[in-house]
């Protein structure tokens, strides 16, 4: 018997909560199981911690709790059962050889006194854990049957697990008995009649029933109902009389610690009455008092040791870039907790706390839950840094958190943009709206270089069927009346006249030239660089887009100016997309769109200088009225551009209206806010906070753009009439931020051809950090024929977001893509970005060739979705390629056919179309045609036009 | 007679215990044949274990059980616990028969034994008792007698008995 009737095997941690020193360790040892009966009794330890975890308010307290199973092996299964037992019971008599001696009848008197060598089951309990808690034996028998003490015993028997809970109550908890007789009711025992004696130590009997006094005063059920609840009134046996309240009520019942009078328990019944029963409230408060110190702490940890605010920007116009960064804290709270956060002391070094001081963490316990308290920064003058520190105390676990907080100003990042404008011939066209499509471009040009940021450099470039610099990237210098602005708006006038045919690829390499020249010699660099190409036709002449494209540095965005089966969209959509870029394709211009233009310029100036736009709408003022334009910014943004296009902005009275109330006005400007008034747009720039001395009132939260009619010297409104033309005065409005917070979509397709699937895409991201699950992402498509089709785009990854649509009707799609959500501090913020898509039939394949290709060996190549042509005949598409595009038709000689009645446009199409299969045109030789040339020519002149 | 402890005015009051694993694992030898129970330190262990919360008011004069204790050198109470059957003269045993009560007690033939309390060892700790109600007379029932100290020790002392090796 004993040691050599069997060995431990092994330990193994079911429950883990922990720092065995920190917890309130159980181990459950087996006795009576063989090798092969291991795997029963891990089956039947997790049966009694599964009971354990059921059982309240052990369930409250699981996470106080580590158990660990102890597989040990006995020789033979089961317990020993003697033959004969004092209370006259008769039993197998058989004697197992198990390691821990387990016996029924363990006193020689009670048959169910389940009983091990305790001292040998501590012995093994302590050479697990340093100090168990509890030690309890599982005996591999299923007859009922168990005991107390220092060691709980029990069977396998499924009610002997309340023997366990109820020993456990003695043991752990020190519980004493509630039942009112020592060997039970009716036996006519002595001694046992009333306690007497001093009040028992124990918490849940008392002789006290003074309800002022008494230890369980505070749990009782009634302030007023008598106490003692019941008296026994004969104190020679157990009371019989019933419950005279319900489950649960706690008063003073007679009867109790082994005595039928004088001594009270908390409620008619308990566990420690009847095993069957829950604890009462007095013993669940008694466990859990006696639990708290094994409960984990909860204790918040910091995640941010310490706080940058390295190589913040200077800001717009000598005012400094506000930042906001956040001490973030977590807690990883096994069960419910909260815990207060607050500084309490600094910041110093001049750091804000524009969101407030404090944070709390609140868990329901089980997952990680986060807290943060923002600092800010305000970034000074180039070159300069701060350094400061905060500390931050939780109440209730007493930690101070000490962090630094260093921060430094770098030169604000600067642009260089190109704008690679078309001024091929048909730039005379009308646009649309009564425009010729060169005005238009003047005006949008004018447009966003009026917008752009001082110390920004622009480049102009022409190209028709060659390519000049007009002006190379120069610095723009202040609003309005910066040398490098009137300069550029100087090179917008008869140097971008109509005249020749297009060579977009001519316009792209004096683009990429003039920005690799003047990134070469800038100290320091740019951080960005980016072109912007204008075209309103198809490639014609060398070189193209194809041959170039791989040489771009910049990133490119390129206008389409009319239907887009006049434009080279897929070569431009290829160079686009290959650098960081999109094409806008304006389709055709209608009078309440006049705007379309101007606002696409801003957009990629935006783009272009990695600003974001908030919203964009359009609307008509009429008089009286009073628009209201809300829109969000949130802390995560550092300042905002406002602007309003119109055909008279200076008739429009345009404020902004703070989340706080004020009402910025152009008089207002000065410090953060400057307002720039222009003949098509008029806009404010603010830095955030706007007004410094309402920084919380001025910064996150929803502004309006306010606009009315504008009185103007007592003037009626008949002043906007004969500015605006007829009717009302229509307007749109954008505004723009600079942000941590950044959203960028794309667009792409499968094809140029009907039937292809357009993807649009957007990511949205905040310092850094994806924004996941805090945004709703949709696409509002515009469809050629102006219907609207709503498209949601799920989050696919964290901060990534996409849908996709069909193209099925040839023509123009713009795609308005929009984002709303809340930050980090849980600011409302919104976003928008305008893409376009366009099929046509004969569109090409996507790959940027619109057809097939000249891979260079001579041989020519057909696409794969092909393009329309493919029978014309090469060697008259080169000839007619090479007379329009190779200067051999002088602009007056086209001139002169469109006045006799030569549609020269519908003209150039026909012959893209004819020769489309014919790939890239042969070099064209600077010699005179000879006669048989000329002659044929105008045949193929004769027979598209006749067709 | 129990005497008076600066502590015992304030009865309600439990003490604030900081919550350390420094802890000793104190054994003691009982006889409930011998005088006093002839309760006696066997052994002290130093362990790293938080000991149990306080869930009971101070153990007043008069009253009756078991419990131990662990004061300052002013009398004030920096610890204490309830003592269950720690010399248990009976022993609870079970039945799922028909007519049997399910849960009562018969007198336990062993009359020697060992029992365990777990310490926080606060460095302010200054003394050490048990207390325990004693039979009038070996084999009398003991439970509603007044507790009285079978052991008090000096706080260093127990220290001084931690086990090496």
């Amino acid at each position: 018997m004993g040691t050599s009737d069997g060995f431990v095997v092994s330990n193994v941690k079911v429950v883990d909560h922990g720092d065995d020193a920190l917890r309130f360790n159980i181990v459950i040892l087996g006795d009576g199981y063989r090798a092969s009966e291991l795997a029963k009794f891990h089956v039947d330890t997790d049966s009694f911690v599964n009971t354990l975890r059921a059982t309240a308010p052990y369930n409250d307290l699981w996470c106080a709790l580590n158990i660990y199973r102890v597989d040990v092996v006995s020789t033979d299964s089961g317990a020993d059962d003697p033959g004969t037992c004092g209370d006259g019971s008769g039993g197998s008599g058989a004697t197992p050889a198990t390691f821990f001696d387990a016996t029924f009848c363990g006193d020689d008197n009670t048959r169910r006194l389940l009983t091990c060598d305790s001292s040998r089951a501590l012995s093994t309990a302590h050479s697990v854990v340093a100090h168990p808690s509890m030690t309890m034996v599982i005996v591999n028998t299923s007859e009922y049957g168990g005991s107390g003490g220092s060691v709980a015993t029990l069977s396998t028997h499924p009610d002997a697990a309340q023997i366990a809970l109820h020993e456990m109550g003695h043991t752990a908890f020190h519980f004493a008995d509630e039942y009112e007789y020592l060997q039970g009711c009716g036996t006519g025992e002595a001694g046992h009649d009333h306690h007497g004696g001093g009040e028992p130590f124990q918490p849940n009997v008392t002789i006290n029933t003074d309800r002022n006094t008494m230890k369980w005063r505070t749990l009782l059920t009634s302030a007023t109902d008598a106490l003692p609840t019941t008296n026994n009134a004969n104190c020679s046996d157990c009371d019989p009389q019933p419950d005279p309240h319900g489950a649960g009520y706690v008063g003073a019942y007679a009867g109790a610690n082994t005595f039928y009078c004088g001594c009270f328990r908390q409620s008619f019944d308990c566990k420690m009455r009847k095993l069957a029963n829950s604890f009462c409230a007095v013993c669940q408060q008694v466990i859990r008092d006696t639990l708290s110190p094994f409960l984990p702490d909860a204790m918040p940890i910091l995640i941010t040791p310490n706080i940058n605010f390295q190589n913040i920007p200077e800001g717009v116009s000598g005012t400094g870039v506000t930042t906001f960064r956040a001490i973030v804290f977590e807690l990883d709270a096994c069960m419910a907790a909260s815990r207060h956060l607050h500084i309490s002391a600094g910041p110093t070094g001049g750091f804000g706390t524009p969101l407030g001081t404090t944070a709390e963490l609140t868990s329901t316990g089980g997952a990680v839950v986060q807290a943060r308290i923002w600092l800010s920064f305000t970034s000074g003058t180039a070159g300069t840094s701060a350094h400061g520190s905060v500390t931050v105390h939780c109440d209730e676990t007493g930690q101070d958190f000490v962090i630094p907080i260093d921060a430094s100003t770098v030169a604000r990042p600067k642009s260089a943009i190109a704008l690679v404008l078309d001024h091929s011939f048909s730039m005379t066209e009308d646009v649309g709206d009564g425009t010729s499509k060169v005005d238009k471009l003047r005006e949008a040009a004018t447009i966003l270089i009026g917008a752009m940021l001082p110390g920004d450099g622009l480049s102009v470039v022409r190209f028709d069927d060659t390519s000049q610099i007009l002006m190379p990237v120069t610095d723009v210098g202040p609003v309005t009346v910066g040398a490098g602005r009137l300069a550029a708006l100087g090179h917008l006038g008869s140097e971008i006249a109509p005249a020749g045919d297009t060579s977009i690829g001519a316009g792209v390499v004096n683009g990429k030239a003039t920005l690799d020249t003047a990134q070469a010699a800038a100290s320091p660099h740019y951080d960005n660089t980016a072109m912007l190409v204008l075209t309103d036709g198809v490639e014609n002449t060398a070189p193209m887009l194809i041959d170039v494209r791989s040489s771009i540095t910049a990133s490119t965005f390129a206008v389409g100016l009319g239907r887009p089966e006049n434009i080279s969209v897929a070569a431009l959509s290829s160079l686009t997309q290959a650098h960081n870029g999109y094409i806008l394709v304006t389709g055709a211009i209608t009078p309440d769109q006049a705007a379309r233009l101007n606002k696409y310029f801003l957009q990629i100036l935006a783009g272009a200088t990695n600003a974001n736009v908030i919203l964009d709408p359009h609307g008509e003022l009429t008089p009286g009225a009073e628009h209201r334009i809300p829109f969000w910014v949130s802390e995560s943004d550092i300042s905002v551009d406002a602007f309003v296009l119109a055909p008279a902005p200076g008739f429009i009275d345009f404020q902004l209206e703070t989340p706080g109330g004020t009402r910025i006005t152009p008089g207002s400007a000065g410090g953060n806010i400057q307002f720039v008034p222009g003949p098509r747009v008029s806009f404010y720039r603010l830095a955030l906070p706007a007004l410094p001395g309402d920084a919380a009132g001025s910064h996150s939260g929803r502004w309006n753009i306010v606009l009315r009619l504008a009185r103007i010297r007592g003037q009626d409104y008949t002043h906007v009439t004969a500015a605006a033309g007829p009717g009302l005065l229509p307007y749109d409005v954008v505004v723009h931020c600079r942000s941590n917070l950044v959203f960028g979509a794309t667009l792409v397709q499968t094809s140029f051809e009907p039937g292809a699937i357009a993807t649009v895409a957007a990511t949205l991201r905040e310092y850094d950090v994806p924004v996941d699950g805090r945004a709703t992402v949709w696409a509002e498509i515009t469809r050629p024929g102006a219907s609207v089709l709503s498209l949601a785009m799920p989050q696919s990854e964290p901060g990534h977001y996409s849908a996709t649509f069909a193209c099925s009707q040839s023509g123009l799609y713009t795609a308005r893509v929009r984002a709303s959500g809340t930050t980090f501090y849980g600011s409302p913020f919104q976003r928008e970005q305008t893409l376009s898509a366009a099929v046509y039939p004969g569109g090409g394949n996507g790959d940027g060739t619109g057809g097939p290709r000249d891979d260079g060996t001579g041989d020519h190549h057909p696409g794969t979705t092909g393009g329309s042509g493919g029978g014309g005949d090469p060697f008259w598409c080169d000839i007619v390629r090479c007379l329009l595009g190779g200067g051999v038709i002088s602009s007056r000689l086209i001139a002169e056919l469109t006045a006799r009645g030569l549609d020269l446009r519908a003209l150039l199409a026909c012959i893209e179309k004819h020769c489309r299969g014919r790939g890239r045109p042969s070099p064209c030789p600077k010699t005179a045609l000879s006669p048989e040339a000329v002659s044929r020519i105008a045949e193929v002149i004769a027979r598209e036009i006749g067709g | 007679m129990e005497p008076k402890h600066p502590g015992d005015g304030d009865h309600n009051r439990r003490p604030s215990v900081p919550r350390t694993p420094h802890s000793l694992r104190v054994t003691f030898g009982y006889d409930l044949d011998a005088p006093k129970c002839g309760v006696r330190l066997l052994c002290v262990e130093r362990v790293r274990a938080v000991a149990p919360g306080i869930a009971t008011a101070p153990p007043r004069s008069g009253q009756s059980g078991a419990w131990f204790e662990v004061r300052d050198a002013g009398g004030r109470f920096l610890y204490y616990q309830p003592l269950h059957d720690a010399m248990p003269a009976t022993q609870e045993v079970f039945a799922d028969e028909t007519g049997q009560p399910a849960l009562r007690r018969q007198p336990r033939r062993k009359r020697t034994g060992e029992f365990q309390v777990l310490v926080p060892d606060l460095p302010n700790a200054a003394s050490f008792a048990v207390h325990a109600s004693i039979p009038a007379q070996p084999g009398a029932a003991a439970a509603e007698r007044a507790a009285e100290p079978v052991v008090t020790l000096g706080f260093d002392e127990l220290r001084r008995c931690i086990a090496h090796g």
